[in-house]
């Protein structure tokens, strides 16, 4: 299975050439829907069902970030095979061309300025949600996953702060 | 004597950068916007010494060649998202000096000619 940031790191790697970066950052995301499927998530459109029993976990993610593929690495990681009780489902920010368009994927979910999104739902009912370095602290709360030990995983390979 | 410290510029991303220019789009000034790594605000990164440049990523008010490094770091770039145009690798070339790097993600990405 190819990881989520191996699959991001094809944008590093795109070197001296002009405009080189852009025409990487299309591909990618046309290929996120791929790599998602070889991974124990779903990908998730408005629309689309949304799970009557249990806990959903909805993850917008840019496929720009280190952050937020690592952060999907590791949510991969920490899930039982198959998840108990937990349906987690991704979408692509890139599908989302304005501000408003994030309520289609998380209601309410107010001014958006960085990546993740993440709402929560329990037996079809949003019950939480956040953007930003508190939307992985929902993630890692929801996924079993210790806080300061994924800021530590995120900042791997990223330069010193 | 000591050398001059390199001059460092950060088109935003996760983190701010301590010794280094750290800039943001013109969201950064509005109300709950907060640092994606630490989540502290504007205010409260300022007064723990981080200086701010705020401006959109289409021009940037540097001058040519001022940069010995530019670092991005998990930031659109050269495409467009839900809060506009993102960083442009045209000013990162354009304020880079002759022999400066692009420090793309943590890896050195482009030196300027």
């Amino acid at each position: 299975m190819t990881t989520f940031y191996d699959f991001s790191q094809a944008l590093t790697s795109s070197g001296q050439r002009e405009d080189s970066l852009g025409l990487s950052q299309k591909n990618l995301d046309a290929r996120f829907s791929s790599v998602v499927s070889t991974s124990p998530f779903r990908l998730w459109s408005p629309g689309n069902p949304i799970p009557a029993k249990g806990k959903r976990l909805l993850i917008g993610v840019a496929t720009w970030s280190a952050y937020d593929m690592k952060l999907l690495d590791a949510v991969s990681q920490a899930l039982p095979r198959p998840p108990v009780d937990l349906t987690v489902e991704v979408f692509n920010v890139a599908d989302c061309s304005s501000p408003e368009a994030f309520d289609r994927y998380v209601p309410d979910i107010g001014r958006v300025f960085q990546t993740p999104i993440v709402g929560l739902w329990s037996d079809g009912q949003l019950v939480d949600k956040a953007t930003g370095r508190a939307g992985r602290e929902l993630v890692a709360r929801v996924s079993g996953l210790d806080s300061l030990e994924l800021d530590r995983l995120l900042a791997t390979g990223n330069p010193p702060h | 004597m000591q050398p001059a410290q390199p001059y460092r510029v950060n088109l935003g991303g996760e983190g701010e950068a301590a010794g280094t220019l750290n800039q943001q789009g013109p969201w950064a000034l509005q109300p709950g916007w907060a640092s994606s790594r630490t989540g502290q605000t504007l205010d409260q990164l300022a007064a723990a010494g981080h200086e701010f440049l705020i401006c959109d990523n289409l021009t940037v008010p540097l001058p040519d060649g001022c940069a010995d490094e530019v670092l991005t770091n998990s930031v659109p770039v050269d495409t467009t998202t839900w809060l506009g145009p993102g960083v442009q690798s045209s000013e990162i070339r354009r304020i880079l000096r002759s022999g400066g790097i692009w420090i793309l993600n943590g890896h050195p990405h482009y030196t300027k000619p």
